[in-house]
């Protein structure tokens, strides 16, 4: 892996579960897409991936932000910063 | 060649086909800006992952997750439409200049925009887009692709948009003694002077380094590159052959 582990529990439970879509995020914090654009960068649709992404703004590791009648997916760069940080 | 540089503000065309090097210099415009003139930057991609880019960007010893750790730089993937400024004026870049405050941003590219926009909307949402830039005192980078990969080019681009940036640098593959190589050029600067040779670049482990004018050739920019003697040499070539006593 080209980044650093996240050293506390939370953050190695996320990139140890079936979370692919946590992992993308943390491996690429800087996309801002809707659902249906992430779902394009891993081969899927945007209905497929909407109720994980949900998820994961319920969680606190994504932010969803509206902008142009878009739903915007990014991630929670201070939630990514305590994941990754090492003790 | 640029008389010191790009001017603030500029939006800047670099312009060359598939693997002339467009991404190593965007990324090194903003590593370069970063590191020394404290700089912040963004980098868009649309097509591009970050983690990709960040493993690219490692080969040439650039550290971009620690730069954006420090809150320097923002590597930022999204779709070309979402980059359309909304009738309310607001952007999807609002967020990462809110975090970082940029004075430099690179967009990979416009070319994957025109396809969103169509010929027809895309000067008018290139414009649109340029003039946010300026308003929100970002420095711009803005690549395209040309299609042909050597040869004569007829247009910069095809959407007639050499008008609406300040600056256009051309990249491009010269064939010279049957080996590849690449050659850059300033064809435009607004409100400066620039140097009007074509010079040579090579990738190197450190980024892009420009070297000397490509000499000795011609026709390089038509694809049907020509050596040429030097003409004091050729005078002296023509002296000494009439000089020379019959036996």
């Amino acid at each position: 892996m080209n980044f650093a582990l996240p050293a506390s529990s939370e953050g190695a439970a996320l990139l140890c579960s079936d979370s692919d879509l946590a992992r993308f995020f943390i491996r690429n914090p800087g996309i801002i897409d809707t659902a249906e654009g992430v779902g394009r960068r891993l081969g899927l649709s945007g209905p497929a991936i909407l109720s994980e992404l949900e998820e994961l703004v319920h969680i606190g590791l994504l932010a969803k932000k509206e902008l142009g009648g878009h739903e915007l997916f990014l991630i929670n760069r201070a939630k990514l910063g305590r994941l990754t940080r090492t003790e | 060649m640029l008389m010191g540089g790009f001017l603030e503000k500029d939006a800047v065309m670099l312009a060359g086909s598939a693997g002339a090097g467009k991404t190593t210099i965007a990324l090194q415009y903003l590593v370069s800006g970063i590191q020394e003139s404290n700089e912040p930057g963004i980098y868009v991609s649309f097509e591009q992952l970050p983690d990709q880019i960040y493993r690219d960007a490692k080969n040439f010893g650039w550290d971009l997750r620690k730069m954006e750790e420090e809150n320097k730089l923002r590597i930022i993937c999204t779709s070309p439409d979402l980059l359309f400024t909304t009738e309310s004026g607001e952007s999807i870049l609002d967020f990462p200049i809110k975090d970082i405050h940029p004075r430099r941003i690179a967009i990979d590219s416009l070319s994957h925009l025109s396809m969103f926009a169509g010929e027809k909307n895309m000067r008018l949402e290139t414009y649109r887009l340029i003039s946010w830039l300026k308003m929100n005192n970002l420095s711009s980078l803005l690549l395209w692709e040309t299609s042909n990969i050597s040869g004569q080019v007829s247009s910069i681009t095809d959407a007639g948009l050499s008008f609406l940036v300040d600056t256009i640098v051309l990249l491009k593959f010269v064939e010279i003694d049957s080996a590849i190589r690449k050659g850059l050029v300033v064809i435009k600067m607004r409100g400066s002077d620039h140097d009007k040779k074509l010079r040579e670049y090579e990738i190197t482990s450190k980024g892009v380094v420009v070297s000397a004018p490509f000499s000795n050739y011609e026709g390089l920019m038509s694809g049907n590159a020509r050596r040429v003697a030097k003409l004091d040499q050729a005078t002296q070539n023509f002296a000494e052959a009439f000089s020379r006593k019959k036996r």
